[in-house]
């Protein structure tokens, strides 16, 4: 009786498909992702729809508060109704390293600094309140009560979800 | 000499592995970094700078201001500062939002916004929350309407004061600026594209001022009655 050999199946493994595989979504992640300096912790934003695409003015600096549970603006982070000291001790030291810019309406110089307020959506609007307080530097920080001006940051940027 | 000598039988042969090895960590940080996010855009603004005590201008003719007042819903006008604390004190617990809110422009009947529909929270309807936001944009475009000076530049209308209660939700206040900056757009073709010079021709659109903390000890009454009888 004649003897049948099964056919030897090759043990090469073609691995062709699969880097081609892994390339596109390598690929896919390389083009979608995007490396940001900004805070990268999700909060849910308040929509809007007369909002624009962030943007810097040439010559100015811009900086970042963000309001949830608490306020962080680069490393600081402090309580959202605790004490903002450390908050305008922060914006102070922007404010004396800052250019600055004739305000048309009132003639004064103020910091060519763009402050964008990132708040959550439901963050109390008293929260918001009091920072926008504290940059206009009309409020003491440790009392929240009424003082007056002297460092004040005028040009503001609310971050919103776009709702178009 | 018949047996050829087969040293070098790997040369031409490319080991993959390491290629692999590296790609698979790539995608591995790429996959453990990326996050799908929506677009986050800005609306600008100005604060204004003579607050405080010392920096009070006194006007001779004081220009009409239209305030935007923003306050809890079911609130309604007629009782004291005692009487909203106990109400607030009923809706509003610590560690809570807030969920609907009462806008309203002068005395005219005040609109709901449903604060769930704004943070986007109905999955089955989608376009619940453009068709909300549109909706707050019509009402506010209708009611400042009213307040049109005719011929008058945008800077030199009626300045706009947005009160909105500080224990609600600042997205409350945010769809009113929205709003009233919306309105800006079309009625004075103001598109602000980030040029801070640009807002110095604008409406003065402005938030309330907070009210001074841990000083009276009935202070949210005192401040939703402000708000509610304000007109």
């Amino acid at each position: 009786m004649k003897r049948h050999n099964l056919p030897q199946q090759s043990d090469h493994l073609d691995l062709v498909p699969l880097i081609d595989c892994v390339f596109l979504i390598l690929l896919f992640f390389m083009l979608v992702g995007r490396l940001d300096d900004r805070s990268t912790e999700q909060i849910t934003l308040a929509p809007g729809k007369t909002a624009k695409s962030i943007t810097s003015i040439v010559g100015w600096s811009r900086e970042l508060i963000t309001i949830d549970d608490d306020i962080r603006i680069g490393t600081l982070h402090i309580p959202r109704d605790g004490d903002l000291t450390p908050l305008r001790a922060m914006l102070d030291r922007i404010y004396e390293h800052s250019q600055f810019v004739r305000d048309p309406l009132t003639g004064n110089q103020v910091p060519a600094v763009t402050i964008e307020i990132r708040a959550g959506a439901d963050v109390p609007h008293g929260s918001v309140q009091a920072i926008e307080q504290l940059l206009s530097d009309s409020i003491d920080p440790r009392t929240r009560q009424a003082q007056r001006s002297n460092h004040p940051f005028v040009h503001i940027d609310f971050t919103v979800r776009d709702a178009s | 000499m018949d047996a050829q000598t087969t040293h070098g039988s790997d040369e031409g042969h490319l080991d993959l592995v390491p290629m692999i090895d590296c790609i698979m960590l790539l995608l591995l940080f790429f996959m453990m970094t990326t996050k799908f996010i929506p677009e986050e855009k800005s609306i600008g603004s100005l604060l204004p700078t003579n607050q405080g005590t010392g920096t009070v201008i006194n006007k001779i003719d004081p220009p009409q201001t239209i305030t935007v007042s923003i306050y809890p819903a079911g609130m309604t006008s007629g009782y004291q500062p005692s009487d909203y604390a106990r109400q607030l004190a009923a809706i509003h617990q610590p560690g809570q939002v807030i969920s609907d809110a009462y806008l309203r422009i002068g005395n005219r009947e005040p609109l709901l916004i449903s604060g769930s529909m704004l943070t986007g929270g109905d999955a089955l309807h989608p376009q619940a929350m453009p068709e909300l936001i549109d909706h707050i944009h019509s009402y506010i475009a209708d009611e400042l309407s009213r307040f049109e000076k005719a011929g008058e530049p945008r800077n030199q209308q009626p300045d706009i004061l947005i009160s909105c209660f500080s224990g609600l939700s600042w997205k409350f206040a945010l769809i009113a600026y929205d709003g009233i900056r919306a309105y800006e757009g079309r009625v004075g073709k103001i598109v602000y594209s980030g040029n801070p010079e640009q807002l110095m021709a604008a409406r003065a659109v402005t938030f309330a001022l907070p009210r001074i903390r841990d000083y009276e000890p009935n202070e949210l009454g005192e401040e939703m009655y402000e708000i509610v009888h304000h007109h």
